[in-house]
């Protein structure tokens, strides 16, 4: 009897135990292969670091590749060919972040669901509805499969497949094992996908929905000045001849009567993700004349997301006689984005051009359109299924995206709205980076660039016989009318479709100015007193660009040093334009004592955004505080508050104008403020307001250090496998911008001297390595944190690297399941 | 000694074929070798120290550690209960297919 229970109770154990051992329970994985010492989650452990030795194959290659990694990791890969270099580039970024890869090329794709399930569906509608897929397609197909163009992404998906394809258990990454998936096969077209995803990330902007949303309560005239098509203080990137930055006062009407029409319109535009001006990029070189040692300088740092690991990969190829460049990479992309060779050096920072338009359309039905209506015709509208299927193919939703001849076409409340977007047009290009790595030269490098046609940016670069220029890349469109691109434009006729593009040779640009440096912060690239044609609106301030400047106005001499002492510079001319605003309305007013003593405590502060600094975060309490008490015209009914922020430039317009009606606050009627009194309302309730979250201004939790912080996320957003709350030098608009969620900042520090043999340094946050657990994962976070930059390794040749070597990888010539 | 040997066994049977070796040798041990006292028990400790070893093994050459912190913080669970669960894993799968495989030798006989 006992024989037969025990029996029994073996049976269900054991049928238990197979159950939860192959299949997913729930969010858990199947057991049995996650448990498994050998092959399952501890294996992860094993393949942390990369192998003293390691040999593969891959199809296709057409000669032997040697891999060989230095002491930061960074994989030096000499090949015979440029394609063969691009193979082996994609092998070992495969190597060390294939989830990223995945995930970044699913994003762009619209295909999330289908590895992490249904949470992902929003993010694979936006992504479907934006036609970022569809625009995939039609400039892959457009491709010329003999062109570089088509050659290059093809041959890094060689070296990600021949990865995959012999991919051991013990080699799956972690996060594949928490998912409980394999990787799927690399597709060319995902590169294409990528760059599309950075398209949206740097080129999408909601600029006609804030402007509208602001014409809907205070009138177009208002709307426009509080979101200037020229920014207020002329600092641009293209000099203009001034030693000083020039501030162009037009007085901001007062508010005018809403138009209940645009806010029905504005409410329609889907709001970008973009939270802050962390968001934004730095560069900057200086001429022979103005560094010490005679040589070009340049500096670069992209304000990106900030992820675990980098959005950047770092890496060296070489093609004798042919290839020679280092730099960073984004995985998926098959040659080096920015860099250098042994002649030139480049970086980029977004132009924040509008490249972006919106038409009202009139359809054919309100609910499931299929025509429109364009010059007092009906036209029909390109319809496209779109299924979002789930971890094991099953469909987990439907849908139809619809696009008339200008793009996609999206309904909310009630209206239906197509788009314009330079990022969903032309062809997939990888040949503009593979001919800027072989320039030779600044001019051959803007020649490689002239037809790069989006993400638009401002390309800076410098070569070794001292010459520096920067130029705008991208295709900037040519509007009807009065060139505007910040106003919705009737769908109905053809009038309101683009004439056409800027000619490369109007661009914002210089090349070795007098002035014997250049430098870009995302400001209006060109004076419109030099060039009045529509760009964009609604530009930075150019804070970092004021403080750049003035840095390297007051050096003649600049060192290597000296521009990555720059790079996190903790001076505001924020701060410098703010504060003396502050403490003269606070003099100016007759407060209480909490005012006064405001005043003397924001008095006390260097204007600098230090780690151990205890007033910053004063002064950026009374910044949070003037929106809610100055835009109260703007207050959105439903929620008390504005829910629009216009530019500050039209903040900077009014301190001109002290009188001005916007300062009045329409919620106390029996009173008229102006300019001091809601300044100074501001910094009191600042002060009130610290003083309640973090106690008396001694403590030290009003350190800045307590205050703002870098929050670097894992991709999966997994808290164990981010480095959050990383104090940081630098504030809002300062170089090194530290600011809101903290989850954006100096994705890539590079400086480059270009010298008789180029030297560089540089780092990012994180490390080479995707694996969590890998002591490559976060090794540059330190260095980084502390504004210290990497000496970068540039060997002439593999024996150079002797001493310095950690891991050699050979690649060989062979087929597929080799 | 015998425990000594089917551990072995089960050690490189997981390494060559995975966890559903565990299953399958303790349940070819059942049936083929002959009974003894506490036969199923013992499977079930040669499984763990199979698998105990192969950590073992794994945490000397490589951050094993390092892994467990982060995934004791990544599932809010004691790293020692993770171990614990790795563990009682293979002994439940030797012990029920080892007895499961005796059984069916005495039904046999």
């Amino acid at each position: 009897m006992i024989a037969r229970l025990r029996a029994a109770l073996a049976v269900v154990i054991l049928g238990l135990l197979l159950w939860v051992g192959a299949r997913p329970t729930g969010p858990l994985p199947a057991l049995g292969r996650f448990l498994d010492p050998w092959h399952g989650i501890w294996a992860v452990a094993t393949t942390a670091e990369l192998p003293r030795s390691a040999k593969a194959s891959i199809p296709h290659l057409e000669h032997p590749v040697r891999v060989i990694y230095d002491d930061r990791s960074v994989p030096h890969i000499f090949a015979q060919t440029e394609t063969d270099a691009s193979r082996a580039l994609g092998y070992v970024v495969a190597r060390d972040r294939l989830l990223q890869l995945e995930l970044q090329a699913r994003a762009g794709a619209g295909r999330l669901t289908e590895m992490v399930g249904p949470s992902a569906i929003e993010a694979d509608r936006e992504a479907r509805d934006l036609g970022l897929p569809r625009a995939a397609e039609h400039k892959w197909e457009g491709l010329d499969s003999s062109s570089i163009d088509s050659r290059l992404p093809r041959a890094f998906a060689d070296g990600v497949n021949a990865w995959i394809d012999n991919l051991r258990s013990r080699d799956l990454p972690l996060e594949y094992r928490l998912l409980d998936r394999w990787p799927a096969h690399w597709d060319p077209i995902n590169s294409t996908h990528l760059f599309n995803r950075m398209g949206y990330t740097l080129a999408y902007s909601d600029l006609e929905r804030s402007r509208l949303a602001a014409q809907a309560l205070v009138g177009a005239e208002a709307a426009d000045a509080l979101f200037p098509i020229n920014s207020p203080i002329q600092e641009p990137i293209q000099p203009n001849g001034q030693h000083a930055p020039r501030l162009d006062y037009h007085r901001v009407p007062p508010p005018g009567a809403p138009d209940s029409q645009a806010l029905l319109i504005a409410s329609t535009i889907p709001p970008s993700d973009e939270s802050d001006d962390a968001l934004g990029s730095n560069n900057w070189a200086v001429g022979q004349k103005r560094s010490k040692n005679g040589n070009a300088l340049l500096a670069g740092d992209p304000h990106l997301d900030l992820s675990l690991p980098s959005i950047w990969y770092e890496a060296h190829l070489v093609v004798p006689g042919r290839l020679d460049v280092y730099g960073v990479t984004v995985p998926g992309a098959p040659m080096i984005v920015l860099g250098f060779n042994r002649d030139i050096a480049w970086t980029f920072t977004n132009t924040e051009a509008d490249v972006l338009d919106y038409y009202q359309e009139t359809v054919d039905d309100s609910l499931h359109p299929r025509r429109y209506m364009l010059d007092g015709k009906w036209h029909p509208l390109e319809l496209r299924p779109e299924i979002y299927r789930g971890r094991h193919g099953e469909v987990i939703a439907t849908d139809t995206t619809r696009y008339t001849h200008r793009g996609p076409l999206r309904r909310m409340a009630g209206h239906w709205l197509s788009f314009r977007w330079t990022v969903l047009e032309g062809i997939a290009r990888s040949e503009n980076f593979a001919r800027a790595a072989r320039a030779r030269s600044v001019g051959e490098f803007e020649d490689a660039m002239t037809d790069m046609e989006t993400p638009a940016q401002n390309m800076l670069v410098a070569d070794r016989t001292g010459s520096i220029a920067i130029r705008s890349t991208g295709r900037f469109p040519i509007r009807p009318g009065d060139g505007r691109g910040d106003v919705i434009r009737p769908g109905t006729t053809s009038e309101s479709d683009w004439t056409g593009q800027w000619p490369v040779a109007e661009y914002p640009g210089a090349r070795n100015p007098a002035q014997g440096y250049l430098a870009s912060d995302n400001q209006q690239p060109i004076d419109p007193r030099v060039n009045p044609r529509y760009l964009g609106a609604d530009w930075y301030v150019p804070w970092r660009a004021l403080r750049i400047n003035e840095l390297l106005r007051a050096d003649s001499a600049v060192t290597p040093d000296d521009m990555r002492r720059f790079q996190t510079d903790p001076g505001s001319p924020r701060a410098d334009w703010m504060v003396p605003a502050f403490l003269a309305a606070a003099k100016a007013v007759s407060g209480d004592d909490t005012l006064a003593r405001a005043a003397a405590l924001l008095a006390q502060w260097d204007r600098r955004y230090t780690r151990d600094n205890r007033r910053a975060v004063l002064f950026e309490a009374a910044m949070e505080e003037l929106p809610a008490l100055l835009w109260d015209e703007l207050d959105d009914p439903r929620v008390g508050r504005p829910t629009i922020t216009p530019s500050f430039g039209a903040v900077i317009e009014l301190l001109q104008d002290p009188d001005n009606p916007w300062w009045d606050d329409k919620r106390t009627p029996n009173r008229v403020e102006h300019r001091d009194d809601i300044l100074a309302a501001s910094l009191r309730a600042g002060l009130v307001r610290l003083l309640h979250e973090l106690g008396e201004p001694e403590n030290d939790a009003w350190l800045w250090s307590h205050n703002r912080h870098a929050n670097i996320y894992h991709l999966l957003r997994i808290p164990a496998f981010s480095a959050l709350e990383i104090p940081m030098q630098g504030g809002p608009s300062t170089l090194n911008p530290s600011s809101g969620s903290g989850v954006f900042g100096a994705s890539w520090r590079m400086v480059v001297e270009m010298g008789p043999e180029v030297r560089a340094w540089g780092t990012y946050p994180g490390g080479q390595s995707g694996n969590p657990i890998s002591r490559r994962y976060l090794d540059r976070l330190p260095r980084w944190e502390a504004g210290e930059l990497d000496s970068l390794r540039f060997p002439h040749t593999a024996d150079e690297l002797s001493g310095r070597t950690t891991a050699t990888l050979e690649l060989l010539p062979g087929s597929r399941g080799d | 000694m015998r425990s000594a040997l089917i551990a072995l066994v089960l050690a490189a049977a997981t390494i060559l074929l995975g966890w559903w070796a565990v299953p399958i040798v303790a349940c070819v041990g059942g049936l083929l070798l002959a009974p003894r006292k506490w036969d199923g028990a013992r499977a079930a400790l040669a499984a763990v120290i199979a698998w105990a070893a192969i950590l073992a093994w794994t945490a000397a050459t490589s951050p094993l550690v390092k892994l467990l912190h982060q995934l004791s913080s990544l599932m809010h669970l004691p790293g020692w209960a993770l171990i614990a669960v790795t563990l009682v894993f293979p002994m439940g799968l030797a012990w029920s297919a080892w007895t499961l495989g005796r059984e069916v030798r005495e039904i046999g006989s």
